[in-house]
């Protein structure tokens, strides 16, 4: 899959003939209602990583139409649509739109993003939050038919395993790990933040903070702890021996975010990597996913 | 399109590297004003974006087949400083031609071309294809952080002959004040009707104020970072207005690089001074 985000409705990854790699193309999150980046958006480069500003423009779920999707392009390739908001209501709002307004047409299921700061609830974010997020899978649930699949997108590096089980007792069918995590950069002659707001850090860089989220929750499924669901691993994916590492960890499938902008036909190589390391070890990707738990 | 381009030649340009790689494909469809991105590093680079850079002109047919040159600016960040360091037989991944190169005029016309920095690099070629659309262009103008950062004068000045070289005074005027005073000297002396011009943004706001005290239009080539190249990164985003004023997002790598400059939303771009 293509991360949110990173691969915007599809058109550039068609053009360049790197759209049919992916098993499902994930569109930018949006929002209820459109929404305006109220600044630039900048990447600022680190080392094996980016950081990027959260706020981004969207053309919010209220503009879609059933007969002009913005995914159009993408044909075959299935889309998940990503959904956020600044309330669990705004989500549920945005999901009823996807439903109603596009008649799912091309959609295989939709993400939540749960990054985002709750603001009935000091703004702290829904993926921190347990009893929040739960709250928000289930009321996006409620308007979504069953043969929708609903990803719920959460944070590495918080209390990943309670927070997976809330959303999947509320309705969630996959968790995706996840969300880059909070970061921010400093220009050294300002002394001010070179990216003012909320900004994450994505890239590479990320891979093993990935990596332990996935095996934490695997883990965890095998230990009684949590129902078991299929994981997608997202976060510093971007070579075939990570998405080797990714399945061995746990996860069901990968998403490729930032490798995409150094290598638009990155999901190509990576598909081709993973089909040689399969060939060439005589395994199949079912014997792969999960094998560091064995 | 996608190519494995290999380095055959490399030559210092002042404070500038000029890099000649072989890109068949690029080369044959290339215009003045579009960009290549080319990536840095190797699978295992700590930089995981590319640098989307203008063209400074292409051979479609040669002795390597098609050929593209881009000029560098090392001092500008690691990642072209990199770039910059490649030697002969090296090889990049290319992307392009990207972007919307200088719309070249239906009927000929009266020009004034300017440039700053390493972004003036393409200018010899786009005069080149003015000449051959029938237009005239009297005057160019060069800039430059300082002598060093002066970029296509002798070119310029075998094409055109009136070649005006524009750099910070020595009374503390900024480069950008400079163009500007010099772009509204040209446009009063040359008569012209358009301006096509390739700088950051800085000096773009300078020579766009400059061409509108005039009543000119101007064709602005934005040398802004461009970390993908092929539109999915929005980090290159310049805001413009369409003709009913409303303002929208444009990706310069691949909705720009040459922008219309009086339609960019140039308070917002510059933000509070």
């Amino acid at each position: 899959m293509t991360a949110a985000g990173c691969a915007g409705f599809g058109h550039e990854l068609v053009r360049w003939g790197g759209l049919d790699a992916f098993g499902a193309l994930v569109t930018p999150s949006l929002t209820h209602e459109a929404q305006a980046a109220a600044q630039d958006r900048r990447l600022i480069e680190t080392p094996s990583g980016v950081v990027h500003p959260h706020d981004t423009p969207n053309v919010g779920t209220q503009s879609l139409s059933a007969t002009r999707l913005p995914w159009e392009v993408t044909g075959q390739t299935p889309v998940v649509v990503s959904v956020t908001g600044a309330t669990s209501g705004e989500m549920a709002d945005a999901a009823a739109d996807v439903r109603r307004r596009t008649a799912t047409r091309g959609v295989l299921g939709v993400e939540v993003n749960l990054s985002v700061p709750n603001e009935a609830n000091s703004s702290r974010p829904f993926a921190r939050d347990e009893y929040a997020a739960t709250k928000t899978i289930a009321r996006v649930r409620e308007h979504l038919p069953r043969n929708l699949l609903l990803f719920a997108k959460l944070t590495v590096g918080t209390e990943v395993v309670d927070i997976a089980r809330g959303v999947l007792k509320s309705g969630a069918d996959v968790i995706v790990v996840g969300h880059p995590p909070a970061a921010a950069s400093i220009d050294v002659q300002t002394l001010r933040p070179r990216t003012p707001g909320q900004a994450s850090l994505a890239g590479p860089a990320l891979l093993p903070l990935t990596l332990g989220a996935v095996f934490e929750l695997r883990a965890a499924m095998h230990a009684g702890r949590l129902p078991t669901a299929p994981i997608v691993a997202g976060g510093g994916v971007a070579r075939a021996g990570d998405v080797i590492q990714a399945l061995a960890s746990g996860a069901s499938a990968v998403q490729i975010g930032t490798a995409l902008f150094r290598d638009p036909l990155a999901g190509v190589g990576l598909r081709d990597g993973v089909e040689d390391f399969l060939s060439q070890r005589s395994l199949t990707l079912s014997e792969v996913v999960g094998a560091a738990h064995r | 399109m996608a190519v494995t381009g290999e380095l055959i030649a490399s030559r210092r340009l002042g404070a500038f590297v000029a890099h000649t790689f072989v890109a068949p494909g690029i080369a044959e469809r290339a215009r003045p004003g579009q960009l290549v991105s080319l990536a840095v590093g190797d699978d295992a680079s700590a930089i995981i974006t590319r640098r989307a850079v203008p063209l400074r002109s292409v051979t479609p047919t040669g002795t390597f087949g098609g050929t593209v040159e881009v000029v560098l600016d090392p001092a500008a960040d690691a990642g072209l400083a990199w770039l910059a360091a490649r030697r002969a037989h090296d090889e990049v991944s290319i992307l392009g031609p990207m972007g919307r190169g200088f719309p070249l005029p239906a009927q000929p016309t009266t020009a004034v071309v300017a440039g700053v920095g390493a972004a003036a690099a393409s200018l010899g070629w786009l005069i080149t294809e003015l000449r051959r659309a029938g237009c005239q262009v009297p005057r160019v103008v060069v800039g430059g952080r300082d002598e060093r950062g002066l970029v296509g004068v002798i070119e310029a000045r075998r094409l055109v002959g009136d070649v005006v070289s524009v750099l910070p005074t020595a009374e503390g005027a900024s480069l950008e004040y400079a163009m500007q005073v010099a772009m509204g000297q040209a446009l009063r002396e040359a008569q012209a009707a358009v301006v096509y011009a390739a700088a950051d943004v800085p000096a773009m706001a300078a020579m766009t104020a400059a061409a509108q005290a005039h009543g000119v239009a101007l064709q602005g080539a934005f040398d802004v970072a461009m970390p993908c190249g092929t539109g999915l990164c929005h980090a290159c985003i310049v805001p413009v207005a369409d003709a009913r004023g409303d303002v929208r997002g444009v990706r310069c790598c691949t909705e720009g690089p040459v922008l219309p400059g009086d339609r960019v939303a140039w308070a917002q771009l510059m933000g509070p001074t």
